[in-house]
């Protein structure tokens, strides 16, 4: 349209009254000029007007005509149209109903995953220019660690982070946040306690990322110091939630365990942190670190190397400044921090391992994500999945809406022969279209509000994260577009076919489109069928993993004595104590303490020199006090497990893995044999006491075929610092431990204030983690289902109608003497071999597509025959089923009826 | 010879209102009675604009940017809607007019070869 009509059009849209005054102004003005011109002629002022009036003709008329003139007719046009399409979707409500449903389901989740993927991978930091910033640190990290290990760190420690924001030429500022929260007990002004999620931050943090506060202020420099009276900055919902919004809490003061701190400000609406997932209620700067975990000082290096890497970076970069520049100038300031520390490595081997430390530098305009890790992944394979089922629902109602332009054909035929113009058929099916297509999205909305906050609800859970979305105007943006896309793509075929010019002939033709989009609807339902197969196989195989000990009846969680100010041997003897009091309990059968725990994600792997093989081998570790194999009931091969006694001998104690055993000791007796173990700070000789059977431990993912050691609890090493520690208490039949009562024992046993933390039954905490595996297998089993039955329907309906349109030649046949059977076995063969090509383009689809489902299965290939084959039975199945339908009905076609009517 | 009224809703006619109008706007913006006053001077009171068709042809020539409409005030001190030829219009009246010149043309050597 020409810019001049376009505008016009939108004028007379937007400011109707204003349009309609303008025209009746004009009229007005040239009747005026005709009667005055009349009057100067010599006629009387009445009788001017009348004649001037008479002369125009009916002013109404041409009102009318001048706003056709100006294009508003389409409006009422589609006005009209849209009521047409309500009445004929009225006429078949079962249709709509269907095409809505459908719709509103490939909609809605398509929506849903939108909002997941637009959230977690898209939306930028609601900071003022974003893309200057640059992120020091790996972006999903989420936790902090000691400072050992090789290759990438994912975060840094205090000292570098203060070497690196003094020493960077290409850095604005540079601002540091804890890679984690915590949660904090933090008591209200009225002493009322509540757990909250704490960050600390750098000082100049606000300041770096140029957000403004709610209220009050933010950290000045000189809160930089440990000395400086203790300050918080609030999240705004936090402090709308707990607080209620209340303007005083600025300035007055609250409490977090020991120490009282004074709220000096609100962070403004929406700003969540700069981490995805991570929603803190409470910014701390990060001199405050000692006094939130009294015990531990992650300020200073301790001697050794001890450094713990809690900080991730934030910087934003000078103007003219590259990421490039910032990184190569990061890189060599960290170089030097690391010689630094390499320097007070215990041996050749730590140093090599510590010089080879990079960190990570990128862009960081979305800020850093405890979300998109472990989540970005299914979450790309699920919005592939929900578009393919959009894309089917979108080609059932095109195969549906053709074979009900076969039954208008007529009614477009005489409209067209009538006169109607092509264009204004076609807008008619694209109002019925669009109209099922918006009353589709409007149900998926809704519906995909609700999906969202509950995958979401999911994955805060699985991953211990604070994390709450809303989808934005982006989202509603591209539920619109899905809206006007699938109205497009279903009335694409359709179309097409009836505003062709020989309508008529094409009455007689064989419908090849029809085919088409059940051929391409099998092979849909394929990819899906087959991809849902994939993951319940995978879900199968993760279930069958050998654990290695039994996990019913077993509990386990966790005790932090730094908390209740113990140091290293008190904690140690608490832990003694705690056991024996565990076992003591009623219903209890067997309990012993571990480092690392069952089914936590978390996992140490260290070095290990074996005599006999001249270059040191890695093998997973884990801490274990005596009784923590009989508690399991992990099976001893050879020799014994840990003692109470055998603190007192001389070289500790070690158990190896059956694994280990057979790749170090082949044809040999480990017992009694020397193993060196390299800590990062201090060489252990250990001696083998035992051979227990191989365990499954850390997730059920975990490569077993890695070789595992034990360590004693007691007597393994020289603890720097308090271990947190697991125990694994086994009940008798049903008996549950209850919290009150085994805090009450443990705080007995051990004389300091402890308090439980995830206290859960191990098989609980097992199908935990297979909750997303279990997800996926049921958002992919749901989409099966139904392409499955959008397909059968497709199927039957293309051969009702193929039927119906046949029933005289099919009475012919009949008449010159086929019998029924023959007549069913034509019908059905025909839709078995659209059934069959479907089949066989959706294998080759889902041989190309499942690559991408690689990562996430388990011990499943992606080509796997069987998954393949088993979708192609089902297909066979449900297309056989819906075939037989219309080709029974065919059978039962009355010769003499059929031959008669036509 | 009686008045000739330019009546658009016969169709043939229509492009001919449209080409009268075009013309009339050649030399200054004119309001809608002004078009249709010099339309009839310019024929010599032989041609007299239907005013009924005048304003539908009028916004129809606006809609399709042939012509451009302000308000302005009338020789009487009145609000009155002023049109004025834009690029576009300025060449369809160019294009147009050659092709009534050929049509008439035609018509004329029809008429006298049937004399």
């Amino acid at each position: 349209m020409k810019p001049g009509g376009f505008w016009l059009n939108l004028r007379g849209l937007l400011r109707p009254r204003r349009a309609e005054r303008d025209l009746q102004e004009e009229v007005n003005f040239h009747l005026a000029m005709e009667s005055r011109k009349l009057q100067a002629a010599g006629e009387p002022a009445r009788g001017a007007e009348r004649q001037a009036a008479a002369a125009f003709g009916g002013a109404d008329r041409v009102l009318e005509e001048c706003r056709d003139a100006r294009g508003l007719r389409w409006l009422r046009d589609a006005g009209r149209d849209l009521r047409l399409a309500l009445r004929r979707a009225g006429r078949q409500p079962g249709f709509a109903l269907l095409a809505v449903a459908t719709l509103a389901l490939g909609i809605g989740a398509n929506t849903a995953l939108f909002t997941l993927v637009e959230a977690v991978m898209l939306r930028p930091l609601p900071v003022p220019h974003p893309q200057q910033l640059v992120l020091l640190g790996d972006p999903q990290f989420n936790g902090f660690l000691s400072g050992t290990g090789s290759d990438e760190m994912p975060a840094l420690s205090y000292s570098q982070f203060q070497m690196i924001q003094s020493q960077n030429r290409s850095l604005a500022g540079l601002a540091a946040f804890s890679s984690t929260t915590f949660d904090t007990p933090v008591s209200g002004p009225h002493g009322e306690a509540a757990t909250a999620e704490t960050q600390m931050v750098s000082a100049n943090y606000f300041q770096l990322l140029e957000v403004q506060p709610a209220r009050g202020r933010f950290f000045a420099a000189d809160e930089a110091t440990p000395a400086a009276a203790p300050e918080a900055v609030l999240d705004y919902d936090y402090w709308q939630r707990r607080f209620g919004g209340d303007p005083a809490l600025v300035g007055a003061t609250l409490r977090l365990r020991q120490f009282s701190f004074t709220v000096i400000g609100i962070a403004p609406r929406g700003f969540r942190g700069t981490t995805l997932g991570l929603e803190p209620d409470l910014y701390f700067p990060l001199p405050l670190q000692p006094r939130i975990f009294t015990g531990r000082n992650w300020l200073v290096d301790p001697p050794g190397v001890r450094r713990v890497l809690w900080l991730t970076a934030i910087g934003r970069l000078r103007p003219g400044a590259t990421v490039a520049q910032a990184k190569s100038e990061t890189a060599a300031i960290y170089a030097r921090s690391v010689q630094a520390e390499a320097a007070l490595a215990p041996d050749a081997r730590a140093r090599a391992e510590l010089l080879t430390q990079t960190l990570p530098v990128a862009t960081a305009a979305r800020g850093a994500s405890a979300v998109s890790g472990p989540f970005g992944k299914p979450l790309w394979i699920l919005f592939a999945l929900v578009g393919m089922v959009l894309l089917m629902v979108t080609v059932n109602l095109s195969g549906m809406l053709l074979s009900q332009a076969a039954a208008r054909e007529r009614e477009f035929a005489m409209r067209l022969a009538l006169g109607a113009r092509r264009g204004r058929l076609l807008r008619q099916l694209a109002a019925e279209s669009l109209l099922l297509a918006v009353g589709g999205g409007l149900a998926g909305w809704w519906l995909a509000l609700a999906a969202t906050r509950w995958l979401v609800a999911m994955v805060a859970r699985q991953y211990g994260l604070a994390w709450t979305i809303a989808p934005d105007a982006a989202v509603l943006g591209f539920t619109l577009l899905l809206c006007v896309l699938t109205a497009v793509g279903m009335s694409l075929a359709p179309a097409l076919r009836l505003t062709r010019r020989d309508l008529a002939a094409g009455a007689r033709r064989r419908p090849t489109a029809g085919r088409g989009l059940v051929v391409a609807q099998v092979a849909l339902s394929l990819v899906l069928v087959s991809g849902a197969a994939l993951f319940a196989r995978s879900l199968g195989q993760l279930r069958r993993v050998p654990l290695g000990f039994q996990p019913e009846n077993l509990y386990s969680f966790s005790l932090n004595p730094v908390y209740a100010g113990a140091d290293v041997p008190r904690a140690l003897q608490a832990y003694r104590d705690i056991t024996t009091a565990l076992r003591r309990l009623p219903g209890v059968t067997a309990a012993a303490a571990s480092d690392s725990g069952l089914f936590n994600n978390q996992h140490s792997s260290d070095t290990i020199t074996v005599p006999g093989y001249p270059t040191p081998a890695d093998a997973n570790m884990d801490f274990v006090g005596p009784g923590y194999f009989a508690a399991l009931d992990i099976p001893i091969i050879q020799g014994r497990e840990f003692a109470p006694a055998d603190t007192a001998r001389g070289l500790p104690p070690m158990v190896i893995d059956q694994t280990l055993a057979r790749r170090y000791f082949p044809g040999r007796d480990p017992l009694g044999q020397v193993v060196t173990v390299h800590f990062s700070d201090d060489a252990v000789a250990c001696e083998v006491v035992g051979v227990a059977a191989p365990v499954t431990q850390y997730n059920l993912r975990q490569d077993h075929t890695d070789p595992q050691f034990y360590l004693d609890l007691y007597h393994g090493r020289r603890y720097s610092e308090v271990p947190a520690a697991h125990f694994e208490v086994r009940t008798a039949g049903s008996g549950t431990l209850r919290l009150p009562e085994l805090n009450a024992a443990i705080r007995q046993a051990s004389g300091l204030s402890l308090t439980v933390s995830a206290l859960d039954s191990v098989s609980a905490r097992i199908n935990d983690t297979l909750a997303p595996d279990v997800l996926l297998l049921q958002l992919s089993g749901f989409f099966a289902l139904l392409a499955l039955g959008l397909a059968a329907l497709g199927l039957y309906a293309m051969l009702g109608w193929a039927v119906a349109r046949r029933r005289g030649e099919i009475g012919l046949r009949m008449a010159l003497g086929a019998r029924a059977s023959q007549v069913t076995g034509m019908v059905l063969r025909e839709g078995l071999w659209l059934v069959a090509a479907g089949i066989l383009l959706g294998v080759g689809a889902s041989l190309w597509l499942g690559r991408a489902l690689a990562s996430l299965l388990f011990e499943v290939q992606p080509s796997d025959p069987l998954s393949l084959a088993a979708a192609a039975a089902v297909l066979l199945a449900a297309g056989g089923l819906a075939a037989l339908l219309p080709a029974l009905r065919a059978s039962r076609t009355d010769p003499a009826r059929t031959l008669r009517l036509d | 010879m009686a008045d000739a009224s330019v009546d658009t809703r016969l169709g043939l006619l229509q492009g001919t209102l449209d080409l009268l109008i075009l013309r009339t706007l050649l030399d200054q913006p004119r309001h809608g009675w002004s078009i249709s006053e010099r339309i009839q001077q310019q024929s010599r009171d032989l041609l007299q604009v239907n005013q009924g068709s005048l304003y539908p042809a009028l916004h129809r020539l606006e809609h399709q940017s042939l012509v451009k409409a302000d308000w302005g005030i009338s020789e009487l001190g009145r609000r009155a809607r002023f049109y004025r030829l834009t690029a576009a219009g300025r060449r369809r009246l160019e294009s147009e007019t050659v092709n009534w010149r050929r049509l008439t043309a035609a018509i004329g050597w029809i008429l006298e070869g049937a004399q």
